[in-house]
């Protein structure tokens, strides 16, 4: 049913056209803000019908910003924390990490630890922009794009020459990030190299305790790019990508400090050659490989070994993808193939997996006037049941200044390996956590050697692949320009995400220990409203303004507060008492309000100042009244605000001068917070070599 | 003269009627004759009866008639005790993360209490027993060496509300333990499947909000418990060990009410 609608739309994608000679697409571009994370290929950011939003290389600079967390967290909607896990975080329309792409110029990023990516590890020496989509967009990424796409988008030269960009930023924690970036353009051939140095002291929060809140770092990377257009029908490129991060690991036995290291190594290699068949007609093949290691150690007081971790996954992608004009229709037509592999400890044996996908997505004006998306994706997993993904957006506009966008679509994640291979037991309390994989051949081995005392779910049930977490996605919204000044948009999101994978109870060893399994449980659903807004009262000055508002709540507890009994301890006398149906809060770790307003002011062609003010509402990371669930009663993290104040000092065309304080209340919350470091002060220097 | 008698019988109409013989006044007083203040002698009621009252004179009974002035043998007195036991040490004697796969090494005696007692016992006449997360009841089957000697009928079962819900005790419910597993399971509170919940994160135990049990003790009586923390207020021991709990005992054989 969901399928037939769906051709239907194509098929009326189709004839819609077919009375309409529009080109006004290609006119729009012009000085527009112009996405291609939404289409895998160039589409006006006014025109897009689905939620989307551009971090220009304004705002990169203006906030002075040199690794992507800097700059992704003060975007409506989104923050960047660490979770219960430690692991740190971007979180998107309610959804956490593990279900965000991370491209690098449409290359997917991997390296997640618990599902979360560290955005730190990317410098944006050499990006140009960052694209973010919010909403499932698996109908044309796959797997880990249910929630959204980043995508970072790098530089390109437009004239020949020579082109050189140093930068040197140093401020508190004695951090220093220093970055260059070459690029050479002499008519086909581009080239671009760029390098990023950071290190910092870290910094300590707690004083009482043994370890520091953040260890000292370093980390470096180098990227290459290369373009050579052939002839004017044929483009090749190649780029690559280096990062290396060394940082001091610590950790604390019977109050004794163990010291170590950890280190990660990450590269990236991919090479395309595209054919302009013709204007209306190219094709381009694309290869793309990376692999991300980790590596770490901790070692006893006396110097023998007591604890290493090693975590190695690599992935391999080919893709052909052709792109269509046809009339006023846009097409893309892609298929190829990824293997991924992981090799980590705790895993009996290197995890593999192949997938082969083919998708399609079509956009274009019909009528002349409604902004159409639909696309679709086909992933085909080697050991896995095949996935359909679809989304169809429409534009309507109502008037100049009023349009109204809705899309629908559906994503999903597959597994991931640890979900599937983990063989872990753990050496404090000794429980046991299988993989789905491997959890029925290790407990029947368990139940034949009488290690199993009580069995709670029959061995069946775990024989059978675990399901994809699958999502429906929903936004309608409006986008509106008052007037040349000031314009604004509103949209209402709905994520609904069943089959979502949780550790459960199979059965017990013969010590009582448990054993644990994944399966597919739980359903969530996230709902709420982003409203972004722009003011330019005069050339001068520059107000932004967001807002979010977000209910994300675990759709069995709600039920369970509806229908049945659910209690909580008194924090006074630890007495139980019954919770009320309105009681429930929602979703660890979501703040129901979130707001940012930013300020920028131009004094004169000099000097400019900027001011960054985030909000965040009160949340909670654990359960604190007994109930493993969130409600009004629990212990509760206050909402905060961060306020960061910079002033660029334009010393000529090629030369500036930043200064700058971040988070200039020195707000800190030692506790729960550990990602905030409280006040720091930066200086940055950046120079422009033209020639 | 004849005045002169006229008033002499005057004044001897006046002697004889004021010298008059009065007849004898009525007797007020309580002419009931059931009444303990019943006057034969009184003729004129005047409301002093006082009559016996039945009842319990026992000023200990939760019945006790002040009023009453006999004894009907109709004194009830309180079988059911509230208390609350504060940082109960039941700590395991040693608890030794082993390498993995090795499970933890747990060793040590259990910490017994008695609901008749009110307090922690040595002997065979306890309920219940403590040690690190684990409970046990004196019933059923050991299912470990290293608990103590079970001599009684004890049983239990885990249910949620809270201690004011649970008034009585639904005797089809009652577990008792075995030799392969205990009536409330000990999962660490990893699994939630029994009285606690493990924190990953702050590595904490702490009970399961809403969860009572409802105990059968060693000789049939039975009580209620609701688990109210799991370390001492110094947190001497990551592992916890210290119970704190309210509990209500009904010392009437066979009475399910509490």
């Amino acid at each position: 049913m969901k399928n037939t609608l769906f051709f239907l739309s194509i098929l009326f994608v189709f004839t819609a056209f077919g009375q309409t000679k529009s080109d006004s697409i290609s006119i729009k571009k012009k000085h527009k803000e112009v996405s291609i994370s939404a289409t895998k290929s160039s589409k006006s950011l006014d025109a897009l019908p689905i939620p989307g939003s551009i971090i220009s290389e304004k705002e990169i600079t203006e906030t002075a910003a040199t690794k992507l967390d800097e700059v992704i967290e003060k975007q409506t909607g989104i923050i960047s924390v660490p979770t219960k896990t430690g692991t740190k975080g971007v979180q998107m329309q309610g959804l956490d990490a593990s279900y965000i792409a991370i491209l690098l110029d449409g290359c997917p990023m991997i390296g997640r630890s618990f599902g979360a990516f560290d955005l730190n590890r990317i410098s944006l020496a050499d990006i140009e922009k960052i694209e973010i989509i919010r909403g499932a967009s698996s109908s044309l990424y796959g797997s880990n794009a249910l929630g959204g796409v980043i995508n970072l988008i790098s530089k390109n030269q437009v004239e020949d020459g020579k082109n050189m960009f140093l930068s040197m930023k140093y401020g508190t924690n004695n951090s220093l990030n220093s970055s260059a970036l070459y690029q050479y353009k002499k008519g086909g051939l581009q080239l671009s190299n760029s390098m990023d140095y950071y290190k910092t002291d870290g910094y300590d929060l707690i004083d009482s305790d043994l370890l520091n809140t953040i260890n000292p770092l370093s980390n470096y990377s180098f990227r290459i790019k290369i373009k050579y257009d052939l002839s004017e029908k044929i483009i090749l490129k190649a780029n690559g990508r280096y990062f290396n991060q060394e940082q001091e690991n610590t950790g604390e036995k019977s109050n004794l400090l163990l010291e170590g290291e950890s280190q990660i190594k990450e590269w990236n290699l991919g090479s395309s050659i595209k054919y302009l068949m013709h204007s209306n007609f190219s094709t381009e093949a694309e290869i793309y490989t990376t692999n991300y290691r980790t590596d770490e150690f901790l070692l006893n007081q006396n110097g023998s070994l007591f604890d290493k971790n090693y975590f190695d996954h690599t992935l391999l992608q080919s893709e052909l993808r052709n792109n269509f004009n046809f009339k006023a229709i846009n097409g893309i037509i892609g298929f190829g193939m990824t293997k991924e592999k992981l090799d980590r400890k705790y895993f009996s044996s290197i995890a593999q997996q192949d997938l082969k996908f083919l998708y399609g997505q079509l956009d274009c004006l019909a009528f002349g006037v409604v902004d159409i998306i639909a696309g679709s994706r086909y992933d085909n997993y080697s050991n896995y049941a095949t996935e359909i993904s679809n989304k169809l957006a429409l534009g309507f506009p109502i008037s100049k200044q009023l349009k109204i966008n809705s899309s629908v679509g559906t994503g999903f994640k597959i597994p991931d390996f640890r979900q599937r291979y983990f063989d872990f037991t753990n050496s404090t309390i000794g429980y046991t956590v299988l993989g789905r994989e491997v959890a029925f051949d290790r407990l029947t081995a368990m139940e034949n050697d009488g290690m199993l005392q009580g069995i709670f779910i029959p061995f069946s049930e775990i024989n059978s692949p675990l399901k994809s977490e699958t999502s429906l996605n929903i936004n309608v919204g409006i986008k509106f320009k008052v007037n040349e000044k000031t314009s604004f948009n509103i949209n209402f999101f709905k994520n609904e995400v069943v089959n979502l994978i949780e550790a459960q109870l199979v059965a017990n060893k013969t010590n009582t220990l448990p054993v644990f399994s994944y399966f597919n449980l739980n359903q969530v659903e996230t709902k709420g409203m982003e409203f972004n807004t722009r003011f330019r009262p005069n050339s001068k000055l520059e107000i932004k303004a967001g807002y979010q508002l977000l209910f994300a709540f675990d759709s069995d507890i709600k039920t369970r507060f509806e229908t049945g009994d659910v209690y909580a301890k008194d924090a006074e006398t630890l007495v139980s008492f019954k919770l009320k149906k309105d009681d429930y809060f929602g979703l660890f770790n979501r703040s129901r309000h979130m707001g940012n307003l930013k300020l920028f002011y131009q004094f004169n062609d000099k000097l400019d100042l900027n001011t960054i003010i985030t909000y965040r509402s009160k949340y909670a990371l654990y359960d604190s009244n007994g109930n493993n669930l969130l409600d009004t009663y629990d212990e509760f993290i206050d909402g905060y605000a961060l306020c960061d104040v910079g002033i660029t000092h334009h010393t000529n065309a090629s030369k500036s001068i930043q200064l700058g304080v971040k988070n200039i209340f020195d707000f800190t919350n030692p506790e729960y917070i550990s990602n905030i470091s409280g006040r720091l002060y930066y200086i940055n220097l950046k120079i422009n070599f033209k020639n | 003269m004849k005045t002169k008698l006229v008033l002499s019988m005057l004044t001897l109409a006046v002697v004889f009627t004021a010298c008059k013989k009065e007849s004898p006044e009525p007797i007020t007083g309580c002419t009931d004759p059931t009444a303990i203040n019943f006057n034969p002698l009184a003729s004129i009621d005047d409301s002093s009866c006082v009559y016996d009252i039945y009842g319990c004179t026992d000023s200990t009974a939760i019945n006790f008639n002040p009023l009453a002035s006999i004894d009907d043998s109709s004194c009830i007195y309180e079988t059911i005790v509230a208390g609350t036991i504060t940082e109960l040490d039941a700590q395991a004697a040693t608890f030794a993360p082993n390498p993995p796969p090795e499970p933890p090494t747990i060793t040590g005696d259990y910490t017994k209490f008695s609901f008749a007692e009110g307090t922690v016992v040595e002997g065979d006449d306890w309920d219940v027993a403590f040690r690190s997360t684990s409970i046990i009841f004196n019933g059923g089957m050991a299912s470990d060496t290293s608990q103590p000697n079970r001599t009684g009928n004890a049983a239990v079962y885990l249910i949620d509300g809270t201690m004011e819900d649970i008034s009585l005790v639904d005797e089809s419910l009652l577990l008792q333990d075995e030799a392969t597993s205990t009536a409330i399971i000990d999962d660490m509170g990893i699994q939630q499947m029994g009285w606690c919940i493990y924190d990953f994160a702050t590595n904490m135990i702490s009970p399961i909000a809403g969860k009572i049990l409802v105990v059968r003790t060693h000789d049939n009586k039975y009580a209620k418990i609701e688990i109210l923390n799991f370390y001492d207020a110094t947190c001497t021991n990551v592992y916890g060990g210290f119970y704190t709990f309210n509990y209500v005992y009904q010392s009437e054989e066979s009475n399910l009410t509490f």
